[in-house]
């Protein structure tokens, strides 16, 4: 608010408020002059009703004409006092219609009594008198009463006014005092305050402090006077700022100028480009770090130097007729050539000519590319072409490109060697165009197809010259990066071969014995020929689909789905043997071989051989039936050596003991040749008890088989040699052996293997002390153990047959033995799932090779194997 | 030492009536419009301002709240100057602690027209109703013989205030002396056969709070605490008259007209003024002159009020010297 409003609004409200009071205090004042003239009548009225009363009792005492005048006189005096006192004294005096009522009805009580006094021989006048004389005494003193309260009310009425009075006069006090400090506070807050902050801020601009501001927000002529200071200073401030940012401008010209300079030297220096300037005379006023370079010249020397100097003789040569040109004010541009070394450079040169203001040439820019890479890689670029078109043109195949106009974009060689037409022709014509109205028709949609973005394959037959061929074509959409397909290759072969060849498979299906079929990769056939359709007794509609199966016997059916189902979902091979129940009820047993058909890593379908193997089923059945009773024979037979064995052992063991009894008592009764009839009979009988006990061993390995422990190898072999250690000491054999393991198996029988093959090296020794080796080698799951000595050696022609039970090499003369030893080794080594063989050479020492399965690592397996190896 | 024993029972007797008195203070108060002080001061709590437990009980008029006081069922009662007069004659067991209304023209006399009455002078020889033992019938008596007419010559029927209307309608009686309501409910139920008939004015009627002589003293706090509230239910009155008449027409089950009827010739004042013994001492000598009271000396009405209480509470309301 201004200044101005402010004062005239304090001196308006001080006015108003000095009026206010003065009014006020008037009204007061009236008011009090009001209630002491009504308060002056009110003691009146009061003082004549108190004469009212005394005139009553005077004249109801004595009567008389004196009193009662005065009675009246006196009333008519009150009546008159109370007519000025108005009606809005009632609030004052709210006995006053009280007191007017009981006034106004004296006179009549009065004259009644009057009346009453005159006449007092009647006793009801007298009665009437006492009672009107109470009467009167009591409403005069009630008034006056009332007269009296009502003195009280004025004078409490009076006191408040006179209260009030003060209470205004000191509230007016109040607020002129108020109105004074505020008018105080506003000189000094709005007049004093300012003056003297704009005193402080004029003092330090003189002193040449521009940066002080009043910053008045104020909104009064003091406020507008420091804001105008404000601008003032501001101006003078912008002034002397400006003058500043000019010289800073210019200080900071120079420096960018010079780094500009520096910026341009360095980026002329670091492009990789020959970049100077020459005169008229064909001198360098201005080349680049790379003239020093590219030419060998120093750059401190580059300035001033000829062209011919700088560049050399065979360069300038070159550049010779172009700057001519150049300083003639053409715009030039040149290939020349540079040896470097031993390399050879090849660099494109610009001349820009240089007009001065009066288009007159005063030099010529240079610009020198090298661009020998740039040669190379096009001569890169261009051998890559060739070989790409020496590789098209050579396939045996249709290559060509096509764009979106169907015009013919590259065409390779061969499609002119086919068609024997020159491709070049071809190039920019439409497909329509070459291929005439008729073929194009065919493959219209086709190419349709693959402007459209899709790959399209399709096969076709055509004629060149008087030879009908096949071809398959295929169109490939060429994509732009924005998707929009911008034409399409296409790469036709020739796959007549390749019909005929099916036609030929065709018709070798069709003439096959063998029952084919073809399905799709969801097992659903598709092709069958006749000689299938012939066994399952379909027709080939109805094998077609899921038909095959119907074929199928019911009692094989579910095991057939689940081998096909296993094939087809693991992709493997199919094999099966199982019954066509045909149509006609007859059964035929076939074999099904089925393979799958790959496109790539993708199973397409499969194929499959149907055989009729009824007659082969046949034979196989009589077969296993011939089987089991081979097996049921040799059981009986088994039982049967076992059992005669173990008999015969008895009475042989008699007959040897009592013959040998006969010659220990009798021998000397006996002649020489009874006596040489009994060593022959106690011989036989114990080469007969040998025989046996082989033979019982043999049997026992089929009837007491144990179940396999790990059988610890080096204490068997310690076993073994114990019990042969009477031969050893006799041969003087030297028998040595790897460290052996621990395998599964039946100790015993392991035993007698080592026994029976120790014992056959020790046996067939030569003239040498013998020498045995037993090995032990791991191979895999196996260990490989090896019997090797140095005797006499077998001849490769016995090898399969000295595992035969009864075989001898040599006669009992030559070397004892039952002939059975290595059959029971053999029939112990395959029990425990291996195999035994030999190798040997007469003469050369004998090797028996046998393996056994090792023992698994982890005890789980360990303890399984035994029961694994004794299932078989 | 018996001596001190039974002060000490006495003491604690004492305390114990105190205790008893102060949990309640009940006031026999007479359904008139002069009783409004009491109606405002219950209503608008100042009664339970003041921390005073004052309970009501109406009662028809005056006189019998009166002799309810003098029965000693209640200690507070409200009545106007007649029964105390009358009751002054027998019984000093009461005394007046303040006036708290005064009216100019309560009671009237209605005549019935159809019993041939148009003026005063028509009374002589009929019967007139009126509500004995109370201010009624002192103003019968005065505007009868203000009127010369001897009182002898009329028959005076003593009838109950709430059937004064139905026994001038039935025509029990030719006129009736009555103060208000019984006057406006009469007046109304005779409709256009009514005629008030008006004479000089005989008197005001003070209206008061009588107490048992026996608590002026013991209970002057509480009695102090009472005038205080009812001289603020007079300050109401003058302030607020037109709620003050909707307590005064709800109270009483009285209509507007009613109020209007009477309202401009009541004043509500709580006072103590010298003019009461002049109005007393007339009344007594009106019942002794016309053989109401039987041959007993003139009362000393100092010794019938009590305006200490009054005089602490509002010194200037007191014009007595005692």
């Amino acid at each position: 608010m201004r200044i101005r409003t402010k004062l005239i609004a304090a001196v308006t409200i001080a006015v108003i408020t000095s009026v206010s009071a003065a009014v006020a205090l008037g009204l007061i004042a009236q008011h009090v002059a009001a209630i002491d003239e009504a308060q002056s009548r009110v003691r009146a009225v009061a003082r004549d009703i108190s004469s009212l009363l005394a005139l009553t009792q005077e004249y109801a005492l004595y009567g008389g004409a004196r009193p009662a005048q005065q009675w009246k006189q006196r009333h008519t005096l009150i009546v008159e006092e109370l007519k000025p006192l108005a009606a809005d004294t009632l609030e004052i005096y709210p006995q006053l219609t009280q007191l007017r009522g009981d006034i106004a009805a004296l006179p009549e009580l009065f004259a009644n009594l009057e009346a009453a006094s005159r006449d007092l021989s009647n006793p009801l006048a007298a009665r009437r008198k006492e009672m009107l004389v109470d009467l009167l005494i009591a409403n005069a003193q009630s008034s006056a009463e009332d007269a009296y309260r009502m003195q009280q009310g004025g004078a409490i009425e009076r006191t408040r006014a006179l209260q009030n009075l003060v209470v205004a006069s000191v509230l007016v006090t109040l607020v002129l005092t108020a109105a004074i400090v505020l008018l105080a506070w506003l000189v000094y807050g709005r007049v004093m305050v300012p003056l003297g902050g704009l005193q402080r801020i004029a003092a330090a601009v003189r002193s040449g402090n521009l940066q002080v501001r009043n910053r008045s927000t104020t909104q009064d002529e003091f406020g507008d006077l420091a804001r105008e200071f404000d601008a003032m200073t501001d101006s003078l401030e912008f002034e002397r700022t400006s003058l500043q940012y000019a010289n800073e401008i210019l200080n900071e010209l120079a420096v960018q100028r010079e780094a500009s300079e520096k910026r341009l030297r360095l980026i002329g220096d670091n492009i990789p480009a020959l970049i100077a300037y020459i005169n008229p005379q064909k001198c360098f006023e201005f080349g680049n770090l790379a003239y020093e370079q590219a030419y060998g010249v120093p750059h401190s020397r580059l300035l001033g130097m000829g062209a011919v100097d700088v560049l050399g003789p065979a360069v300038f040569a070159q550049s010779r007729p172009y700057m001519v040109r150049a300083l003639g004010g053409e715009r030039v541009h040149f290939e020349r050539t540079a040896t470097r070394g031993n390399s050879l450079r090849h660099e494109r040169v610009s001349y820009m000519p240089d007009f001065s203001a009066s288009g007159k040439v005063v030099g010529f820019f240079s610009l020198a590319e090298d661009i020998t890479d740039l040669k190379h890689a096009q001569t890169t670029l261009a051998d890559s072409e060739q070989r790409i078109r020496m590789l098209t043109d050579n396939l045996p195949a249709l290559i060509s490109y096509i764009d979106h106009e169907q015009r013919y974009r590259f065409c390779n060689a061969f499609i002119g060697k086919v068609f024997g037409l020159d491709t070049s022709t071809m190039l920019g014509r439409t497909m329509l165009e070459v291929r005439g109205g008729e073929l194009y028709a065919q493959i219209e949609n086709n190419i349709q197809a693959a402007l459209r973005g899709e790959r399209v394959s399709f096969e076709g037959e055509g004629t060149v010259g008087e030879r009908a061929y096949h071809y398959q074509s295929d169109y490939i959409p060429d994509r732009a990066a924005d998707g929009t397909v911008r034409g399409f290759y296409a790469m036709t072969f020739d796959i007549t071969a390749l019909k005929n060849a099916e036609r030929q498979l065709r018709t070798v299906m069709e003439s096959s014995p063998l029952g084919m079929y073809v399905t799709d990769a969801a097992g659903k056939c598709t092709y069958t020929n006749p000689a299938w359709q012939r066994i399952a007794g379909l027709t080939h509609a109805e094998s077609l689909g899921d038909g095959w199966s119907t074929t199928l016997h019911p009692e094989d059916r579910e095991r057939v789905f689940t081998a096909w189902t296993a094939a087809t979902e693991g992709a493997m091979r199919f094999q099966s043997e199982h019954r066509f129940l045909r149509p006609d009820g007859t059964v035929v047993w076939t074999r099904v071989n089925a393979a799958d058909m790959h496109d790539l890593d993708r199973v397409v379908g499969y194929v499959g051989m149907v055989e009729d193997i009824s007659a082969q089923h046949d034979l196989n059945a009589a077969l296993a039936l011939k089987a089991d009773e081979l097996t049921r024979s040799n059981s009986e037979l088994e039982q049967f050596a076992y059992v005669a064995s173990h008999d015969l052992q008895e009475p042989l063991r008699m007959v040897t003991s009592y013959t040998q009894l006969l010659r220990k008592r009798y021998s000397d009764r006996f002649d020489q040749d009874a006596n040489e009839f009994m060593a022959y009979v106690v011989e036989g009988g114990q080469r007969m008890q040998a025989l046996i006990t082989d033979l019982l061993d043999l049997s026992r390995l089929n009837t007491t088989k144990k179940a396999f422990a790990p059988v610890a190898l080096e204490q068997v072999l310690a076993d073994s040699l114990a019990v042969l250690r009477l031969r050893v000491d006799e041969t003087a054999a030297v028998i040595t052996h790897d460290a052996l393991p621990v395998v599964p198996g039946d100790a015993r029988q392991l035993g007698q293997v080592l026994q029976n093959l120790l014992g056959n090296a020790l046996k067939f020794s030569g003239p040498a002390a013998p020498k045995i080796h037993l090995a032990a080698q791991r191979e895999r799951r196996y260990w490989h153990f090896s019997v090797t000595d140095n005797g006499i050696g077998i001849d490769a022609r016995f090898f399969e047959r000295i595992f035969v039970i009864f075989q001898r090499l040599h006669t009992r003369a030559e070397y004892a033995g039952t002939g059975i030893g290595l059959a029971i080794c053999k029939k112990i080594i395959e029990r425990h799932g291996g195999r035994i063989w030999v190798e040997s050479a007469v003469g050369q020492g004998t090797t028996f090779h046998f393996t056994l399965a090792a023992q698994s690592a982890t005890p789980a397996a360990t303890q399984a194997l035994p029961a694994l190896l004794g299932s078989k | 030492m018996r001596i001190l024993i039974k002060l000490i029972a006495v003491l604690i007797l004492a305390t114990i009536a105190s205790l008893a008195f102060s949990q309640h203070m009940v006031a026999a108060v007479a359904r008139l419009p002069l009783s409004l002080p009491f109606y405002i001061a219950e209503e608008q709590g100042y009664f339970v301002a003041e921390g005073l437990k004052l309970r009501i009980e109406d009662c028809s008029v005056g006189r019998v709240c009166l002799k309810r006081l003098l029965d000693g069922e209640v200690p507070i009662a409200t009545v106007a100057d007649t029964p105390i007069v009358l009751s002054s004659f027998s019984s000093q067991a009461f005394f007046i602690l303040a006036t708290i209304s005064s009216a100019s023209n309560d009671n009237k006399l209605l005549a019935r027209k159809s019993a041939g009455i148009a003026s005063p002078e028509d009374l002589s020889g009929k019967r007139i109703g009126t509500i004995t033992g109370t201010g009624a019938q002192y103003f019968l008596d005065s505007f009868l013989l203000l009127n010369g007419i001897d009182r002898r010559d009329v028959t005076v029927i003593s009838v109950a205030p709430d059937r004064a209307a139905t026994a001038i309608q039935k025509r029990e009686v030719d006129a009736l002396a009555v103060f208000e309501p019984s006057a406006y409910m009469a007046a109304t139920a005779l409709g256009e056969d009514g005629k008030i008939l008006l004479s000089a004015r005989i008197n005001r009627t003070n209206f008061n709070v009588a107490i048992d002589r026996r608590i002026a003293g013991p209970r002057d706090a509480d009695l102090g605490k009472m005038l205080r509230a009812l001289a603020r239910a007079n300050r109401f009155i003058h302030e607020q008259p037109l709620r003050a008449q909707v307590v005064l027409r709800t109270r009483l089950k009285l209509d507007q007209n009613f109020v209007d009827w009477i309202w401009k010739d009541y004043e509500y004042a709580l006072s103590l003024d010298q003019s009461l013994i002049a109005v007393l001492e007339s009344q007594a000598r009106w019942a002794a002159r016309e053989g109401y009271v039987a041959g007993a000396s003139m009362p000393n009405y100092l010794d019938y009020v009590y305006p200490a209480t009054l005089a602490r509470v509002l010194p200037n309301a007191v014009t007595i010297v005692k």
